[in-house]
């Protein structure tokens, strides 16, 4: 959860920085107009707009990266790749792998084709079984 | 140079900006759930042209696949697709070939087809006639709204439609072209407002489903043609297996 | 992310690949138990597709759980929300395979062929001529598989059910066709490819057993089947890497007593070709094995491996 706390911490930098610049942008227009200045905008105030974007945009970039999936046994696998997804089908493939599945596992399960009175034989056998 | 500003008057925004863009947004929303509900549910096809269509995808992955198999089983193959392509075993219906044209305008199916084009044509272009003869009746030559930064001087066709002073400056925007930018620039808002994604997901799922391609339809290539066109390639077919040196390239790549 | 999202992605997952048609017992109450616990908590947060993949799951979990009142409640919840327009070929399944398990066959026979459009409901007729009780006895089965394969025959699933009925009684080159067949529509399909290879070498098996004569022509025959069957092995390697089970059947390959018969036929380009490069898959496939399979499992996954 590392990432996201210091995705947040960007962002509300980041955000906090723009909302002020534009805050100043504006009472400098205003302030403008009233004494009848003809000057561009103060350094200071372009120079926080740019920070606080940068800011932003570092924040955006460190959000990306790869969620974890569970596992049919309920395990948390991380992916083997941090920030981005494998190209290469050999690479990709083992990410669905190693949760026990495949891409093409409706052709192995068919459950069109499903024999649910031997599934249901099979459950209740366990059933008696185990009590 | 500094010209003096038009002075506008702040009512202008609230009896015509925002009027125009509520009354697109509603229509617009009024607009898509009149088209839900008049879409005709999707009819299931025939299970024979979907065994047309099925058997011409088959034969057309196996033009482009064919690599997976080894050299006597694409030669079985081969010959079996093309005697199949060549005689009528999976046509849907025989088609006489003297047939009169005119018959096909009475074809029940093509009736439906051409009455859900109308249906989706008429919801898209009575809305926005009436819209844009409404914006038009009451706002014609109003400038309603000043733009907060400067524009170089080619967007005047397309900001100050209707007003016919070729001096104003860029900045200022006409109701009529107001109308237009709502037009083009709601699409966001409506898939907000309806929760698109979902709808999106939905479309793009059925378009899985089906990339067969529309055989006989209006418009469509007729079946015979495909299936000879077909044939033909794969008469054609040189055969390359993925097979070959597999092994070679398998403990090459380990480095063994 | 949190847990809640990682859950739902993998209930979804597993609702969509099926993967519950082949639980073991155990499984199936772990899951029942645990669907029905994200059921109960964040049935909202889902959207309407999302919910019917849930609901799909749920049913099926209950009824292979021979909990038919949950599985009916699950069934009228399912039509009550998404059954409006009464034309969902998935909801008409799903109630015919209720009808089926609580012994109503002939009802579910008249669910399934009222249309003779939808497919779907065609394929689940297909089997009911499936004998349950005996998985051998498949004559009728695989005749009607065919015979819907005719109508649709690029419905891949079917072929593959075609090709494991095929294999089921030994008939491992008509197997191998259907699985082929699978492999044209989609070319990267690694576990057919492995599939494939298992029936090459099972049909190799059968042949070797057979095997009276050391003819020459005989064996380089029978050698075929076994280059084949390792070709096939290594191509599903070769889009992935890490299924195991393909290595292990190169490495049974490449170890194979036959083998030592071969090495008298040298002078065939292939069988020497052939034998040059065992050598060398044979040291690489213990390697790949001993990092992917754990020590313990590997008995137990050999066994699976010998002719049934």
């Amino acid at each position: 959860m590392a990432t996201n706390s210091s995705t947040a911490a960007f962002y509300v930098v980041g955000l906090l920085l723009l909302i002020h610049s534009g805050y100043s942008s504006f009472e400098f227009h205003k302030l403008s107009i009233v004494s009848h200045y003809h000057g561009s905008l103060p350094i200071d105030i372009v120079l926080e707009t740019v920070i606080a974007i940068i800011i932003i945009v570092i924040g955006a970039i460190t959000s990306v990266s790869n969620t974890p999936v569970l596992s049919l046994k309920g395990e948390q696998i991380n992916s083997r790749s941090k920030f981005l997804k494998f190209i290469e089908m050999k690479d990709a493939v083992t990410v669905i792998e190693s949760i026990g599945l495949s891409d093409y596992e409706e052709l192995n399960t068919r459950v069109g084709f499903i024999n649910i009175i031997k599934k249901r034989r099979e459950y209740s056998e366990w059933l008696g079984q185990s009590t | 140079m500094i010209t003096p500003d038009l002075l506008l008057d702040p009512q202008l925004k609230y009896w015509v900006l925002l009027p125009i863009s509520f009354v697109m947004v509603f229509i617009g929303l009024l607009r898509s759930n009149i088209t839900f509900l008049l879409q005709a549910p999707p009819k299931l096809e025939g299970f024979k042209a979907v065994r047309e269509k099925q058997f011409l995808r088959r034969a057309a992955s196996f033009k482009t696949n064919n690599q997976v198999l080894t050299e006597e089983e694409f030669e079985v193959r081969k010959q079996y697709f093309i005697e199949k392509l060549n005689s009528t075993d999976f046509y849907a219906k025989i088609e006489d070939s003297n047939q009169d044209p005119m018959s096909q305008l009475t074809d029940p199916g093509m009736n439906d087809a051409l009455m859900n084009m109308a249906k989706g044509n008429v919801m898209n272009f009575i809305p926005q006639t009436v819209i844009m003869a409404w914006v038009n009746y009451f706002f014609a030559g109003f400038v309603v709204m000043k733009l907060p930064f400067p524009l170089t001087d080619g967007f005047k066709s397309m900001l100050q439609n209707g007003i016919a002073t070729p001096d104003l400056n860029v900045r200022y925007v006409s109701s009529i072209s107001w109308y237009f930018v709502n037009l083009f620039g709601l699409r966001p808002v409506y898939s907000l407002l309806m929760g698109g994604s979902e709808a999106d997901a939905l479309m793009s799922q059925q378009q899985q489903q089906s990339p067969l391609p529309n055989i006989g339809g209006p418009g469509g290539p007729k079946v015979d043609k495909l299936f000879k066109a077909e044939a033909e390639n794969i008469q054609i077919l040189s055969h390359e297996s993925v097979f070959e040196g597999i092994a070679e390239r398998v403990l090459e790549s380990y480095g063994v | 992310m949190s847990d809640i999202t990682l859950l739902k992605n993998k209930l979804l997952l597993v609702a969509s690949s099926g993967a519950f048609a082949n639980f073991s017992p155990e499984q199936v109450k772990e899951y029942n138990d645990e669907l029905e616990h994200f059921l109960l908590v964040s049935t909202d947060s889902l959207d309407s597709i999302e919910l019917f993949n849930l609901y799909e799951l749920e049913f099926y979990l209950a009824l292979i759980s021979k909990n038919d009142i949950k599985a009916k409640s699950v069934l009228d919840r399912l039509l009550d929300q998404f059954g409006s327009n009464k034309k969902s070929q998935r909801i008409k399944l799903l109630q015919s395979l209720f009808l089926e398990a609580t012994g109503e066959r002939d009802q579910a026979t008249k669910l399934l062929e009222k249309n003779p459009d939808e497919m779907l409901l065609s394929r689940r007729l297909t089997t009911f001529s499936r004998n349950n009780d005996d998985e051998k006895d498949n004559e009728d089965y695989i005749y009607n598989l065919i015979f819907y394969l005719d109508l649709q025959p690029s419905d891949l699933v079917t072929w593959a059910e075609l090709g494991d009925e095929y294999s089921k009684i030994g008939h491992y080159d008509k197997a191998i066709f259907s699985f082929k067949e699978i492999l044209l529509q989609d070319p990267y399909a690694y576990p057919v490819f492995y599939k494939v290879a298992l029936n090459y070498y099972y049909n190799f098996l059968q042949e070797e057993k057979n095997l009276k004569t050391e003819r020459k022509d005989k064996l380089v025959e029978l050698s075929e089947l076994l280059i084949n069957a390792r070709d096939n092995a290594l191509r599903c390697i070769e889009i992935c890497d890490v299924y195991a089970k393909s290595w292990l059947l190169i490495y049974i390959i490449s170890t194979h007593k036959f083998n030592e018969k071969l090495s008298k036929l040298d002078s065939v380009k292939e069988i020497k070709d052939y034998l040059v490069t065992n050598e060398r898959l044979r040291k690489l496939s213990e390697i790949k094995i001993s990092e992917l399979i754990p020590e313990d499992e590997r008995a137990n996954v050999l066994a699976q491996l010998q002719l049934k």
